[in-house]
């Protein structure tokens, strides 16, 4: 008997999400980007699905824009941006818009950006009601850990978060329910004012409509 | 009888409440169009059943608290469903397990275009990017069964009617400047235009919203057919009711005044009562309900049914020590010419087609002939025999009033009065204006307008009635036939004819097109580009399960009911809706789709609109013709001279209503024609009382003609005071008519 949650699909939407809440560091002194501010940097993606026999690894560069949405730019294994905002998400393959999952239509993604938004803010509560929070420090370093509330819940298929960094975030790895995973690796963070170059300001402009 | 009547209707009523308050009980049962007749009650049915609240708060705690309190008080009536079920957080699910056993066969509409156009590598390399990228990923079972992961994209593109609501914790849910808005949507269990569960329901919410005080109390914001239905039906409740008692007070001043005695009052009041209880119940008898607006009407009975009782009253003051029996004999052949006449007018009525007019009909037919036969058989033997002492005053003052028309002193201001009616007709006859617009006929509540506005500026929900009726042998030609017609309606949407469309066969493709799609698939994706995508994610090929050959019938997706909106677009095999949102110009939809057999474009309001511009076309026909019999009838009887002067108070009556209407300001709708038609048989009355009277007894039979008019006046008359545009134009006419018809009745006596 075959079956599905076609949510599953949308799970990995969520790892944004973590991503995002961990960019940003989970101690208090630490920056929070404000209206305008960019943060650069590298990443590089390990994407474990039970089943396959190695992971699918992907590597880019990521710009998140306070207040507009993050760009997420692969490079290997082939060119593909995805972007996302308020109103959603939108994957270009090759400079081609192939995937849109506007928040509209996606309850998820609107979920994912009240999120996306507190986090920002460093407005933790918001990850309260869903998960349960465990954070360390030892010297320059910290680590958190998230334990979903809720392993069950379709909506949030995200079982934990495990995120680890210094000034910046290091490593984040999201434990999914059927305990497929994602290692995401951060080099190079740069925190900017610099203004947007036009293909970076015509993408979120495009995620936006 | 009227005890078996009055018993029926006392257990009627302890029944269940038999009153109806839908617009669409008093329409049309016979569209020229049946399917679309059938598709509009289908529709209207279910989404008659669909409401709303919105509750806004500016703290999101506070309106979810709220929101969930309200969505408990409404459960409790047991009148409403599951508050939110459509939107569930596992309805992705119900669909998922819907469609997924079916997926060969199913693709978005933009994946099957570019594997018609050969793009079979794009998306190979968009299901690479989602599975590498961070935005989408499937979980390696989706892979193995999926890999081009062309289901979630189907999943994802179903035509949905879009919100600016999100799904949160189960709740849908904006925020704005003003806070966050949550939008309970509910469903009703029972008949919505039933007034029990109006009131339940609406008390239920106003309960609720009193027990919010204080200043940092959310704001509530309803909206669906059934608050409309209750705010209508309050208002016609409450009007029927303060115009009865206007009505039935100065019907009884208007005895005692005449009459001065209370024995003529309560008999009066017997013929009355008997008319009314014979014709409501008799109206429950045939058609189990009676419309509110029947009631109201209905309330114009208690003016005609006095008329007999009245006429024979009257007779009373003859002097002369007749017997009752023989006073009866002497007026009855004017009493039945006016039932004839009577029935006869309210006959025309059941014709056309509008239930609420058969319900008028009825009522009125049989709770005439029950106020005759109370006249006929009861009033003789309640009869006291004595003429009352003021009568000489009385006829003396009638005989006065009646020599208006034959006092050469009076002269002078009869030309006067002549010339001023024929002032009026010559100019508001080129000032009648046909407006039939049902918007203006029965306008909407006008703080429940507002909450809907409020409701659609913060959701962008958009209540639709707007849609293409498709019509075909079998669902699943239905089905290829919105296949024919998608890009029609793709291109709508680019120009901005309409912002969306929801067809049944977006959420399920005809077999047809299933099995294209799977070959589609097999061509273009599978046989070249699998290989090559499963050596890319590392995958073995024997680890791919391939996806049945599985077609999905119509029939089990709506019996999954996994979808409410499918089920509301099929309305029964090969009847199927195309709902159409934000149409900006319906008559180029009305053109573009003139050519396609099987498909109409829909648009109820404006449907209705134009019936009732009909209607008002065949109720003019049917005055014109029950003018040309009523006038055969009466040259048959009084000569051709004598017919004209029998007619001519009802032709003036019915020259002047409507042209001195158009000077008030006041088109002339179907409603206006229906109350000509009832005018000519109401002014018919006293035609006939005058035309049938002895000379000797013209006091008595004129004295008996203006208390009728009075009290039609008073009973129809006073449905001018309606706040219904539609009410009170009807009223007016019948107003203004037997006013006029009343004056110029010793005219029609010989």
């Amino acid at each position: 008997m075959e079956s599905l949650k076609p949510n599953g699909l949308f799970a990995a939407a969520l790892l944004c999400f973590a991503l995002l809440a961990s960019v940003v560091p989970a101690t208090a002194q630490t920056v929070t980007l404000a209206d305008g501010q960019i943060l650069r940097g590298q990443f590089e993606q390990k994407r474990y699905l039970s089943g396959l026999a190695n992971p699918v690894r992907s590597s880019g560069t990521f710009t998140l824009v306070a207040g507009r949405g993050l760009i997420w730019t692969t490079t290997k294994p082939f060119p593909t941006t995805t972007v996302m905002t308020e109103a959603g998400l939108v994957q270009d393959v090759k400079g081609k818009e192939t995937v849109r999952l506007a928040a509209s239509r996606l309850p998820i993604m609107s979920k994912l950006y009240t999120m996306f938004g507190a986090a920002l803010t460093g407005n933790w509560e918001a990850m309260q009601s869903a998960f349960a929070l465990t954070r360390q420090q030892k010297g320059q370093a910290w680590s958190i850990r998230l334990d979903s509330l809720r392993p069950d819940d379709p909506n949030l298929p995200i079982k934990a978060i495990n995120a680890r960094g210094q000034k910046l975030l290091d490593e984040v790895e999201v434990v999914k329910p059927n305990d497929d995973r994602d290692v995401l690796s951060f080099f190079n963070q740069k925190l900017e004012r610099a203004p947007l170059t036009a293909e970076e300001d015509e993408f979120l402009t495009r995620a936006q409509r | 009888m009227v005890l078996a009547a009055g018993g029926f209707l006392v257990f009627s009523f302890h029944r269940a409440n038999p009153l109806r308050t839908d617009l669409t009980a008093l329409l049309p049962l016979e569209l020229q169009d049946p399917a679309r007749q059938k598709a509009n009650e289908l529709i209207s049915r279910s989404l008659a059943r669909r409401f709303v609240v919105l509750v806004s708060h500016k703290d999101g705690s506070q309106a979810r608290a709220r929101a969930a309190e309200l969505a408990t008080a409404l459960e409790g009536t047991g009148l409403v469903g599951p508050i939110g079920e459509d939107f569930s957080p596992d309805q992705l699910k119900k669909l998922g397990t819907l469609y997924f056993p079916h997926r060969v066969g199913l693709l978005s509409p933009a994946d099957r275009e570019a594997l018609l156009a050969d793009q079979g590598q794009e998306l190979a390399e968009r299901a690479l990017a989602q599975i590498a990228g961070p935005g989408v990923g499937a979980d390696a079972r989706l892979l193995k069964t999926d890999p081009f992961l062309l289901f979630p994209s189907f999943l994802l593109n179903l035509p949905f009617p879009t919100t600016r609501l999100a799904l949160e914790d189960g709740m849908l849910v904006r925020r704005d400047e003003n806070g966050t808005h949550i939008l309970l949507p509910a469903k009703l269990l029972v008949d919505p235009f039933d007034l029990k569960v109006q009131e339940a329901l609406v008390s239920t919410v106003n309960r609720y919203e009193a027990s919010l005080t204080g200043p940092d109390s959310p704001a509530l914001h309803r909206l669906g057919a059934v608050f409309f239905a209750e705010a209508g039906a309050r208002k016609a409740i409450d009007e029927s009711s303060w115009l009865a008692g206007l009505s039935l007070a100065g019907t009884i001043l208007l005895i005692l005044l005449v009459f001065r005695g209370l024995r003529p009052l309560l008999n009066n009041l017997l013929v009355i009562g008997v008319g009314v209880v014979a014709g409501l119940s008799a109206c429950l008898l045939v058609f189990e309900q009676v419309h509110v607006a029947v009631l109201l009407f209905g309330i114009g009975l208690v003016g005609i049914a006095a008329d007999y009782g009245f006429y024979y009253t009257a007779t009373a003051f003859s002097a002369g020590g007749k017997t009752p029996g023989e006073r009866l004999t002497e007026i009855l052949p004017g009493l039945t010419m006016a039932l004839l006449i009577a029935v006869l007018g309210y006959g025309a009525l059941a014709l056309a087609p509008f239930p609420g007019l058969r319900q008028i009909a009825v009522f009125s037919a049989v709770g005439l002939t029950g106020a005759y036969l109370t006249t006929v058989l009861w009033l003789p033997l309640a009869d006291t025999r004595k003429v009352p002492a003021h009568a000489l005053k009385t006829l003396g003052t009638v005989l006065w009033l009646s020599r208006f028309w034959i006092a050469r002193r009076w002269r002078a201001l009869r030309l006067a009065f002549c010339a001023g009616l024929l002032l009026i007709v010559a100019a508001g006859l080129w000032r009648i204006d046909f407006d039939d617009d049902l918007r203006k006929l029965q306008p909407l509540d006008a703080s429940l307008s507002a909450e809907q506005a409020a409701i659609a500026a913060v959701t962008g929900l958009n209540l639709t009635t707007q849609y293409l009726l498709i019509e075909a042998e079998s669902d699943e030609e239905a089905l290829q036939a919105e296949e024919r017609i998608a890009p029609m309606l793709g291109a709508w949407q680019q120009s901005g004819l309409i912002r969306a469309a929801q067809s049944p066969a977006a959420y399920v493709p005809s077999l047809t097109r299933q099995e294209e799609n799977a070959k589609l698939r097999h061509e273009k994706l599978t046989e070249p580009l699998l290989t090559e995508l499963l050596e890319a994610l590392g995958l073995q090929a024997d680890a791919i399960s391939a996806a049945p050959e599985n077609q999905l019938e119509l029939a089990a997706a709506l019996d999954s009911r996994a979808n409410s909106f499918l089920n509301e677009l099929v309305l029964a095999p090969g009847l199927h809706v195309v709902t159409l949102q934000g149409v900006s110009h319906p008559e180029r939809i009305r053109r573009e789709i003139a050519g396609l057999a099987g498909v109409k474009f829909v648009d109820p309001t404006a449907d209705l609109s134009s019936l009732l511009g009909l209607y008002r076309l065949r109720a003019l026909a049917l005055l014109a013709l029950s003018l040309v019999v009523i006038f055969a009838l009466a040259a048959w009887r009084y000569g051709p001279r004598g017919a004209a002067r029998a007619l001519a108070p009802s032709l003036a009556a019915l020259a002047v209503a409507p042209c001195a209407l158009a000077l008030l300001g006041y088109p002339l709708t179907f409603f206006t024609a229906m109350a000509m038609v009832l005018l000519l048989s109401f002014t018919m009355d006293y035609s006939v009382f005058c035309a049938e009277a002895k000379r000797e007894t013209r006091p008595i039979t004129l004295l008996a003609v203006w208390m009728a008019a009075l009290a039609t006046i008073l009973s129809f008359g006073v449905l001018g005071l309606s706040s219904t545009p539609a009410v009170a134009g009807f009223g007016l006419t019948v107003l203004i008519g037997v006013a006029v018809a009343g004056l110029l009745a010793p005219v029609a006596a010989r």
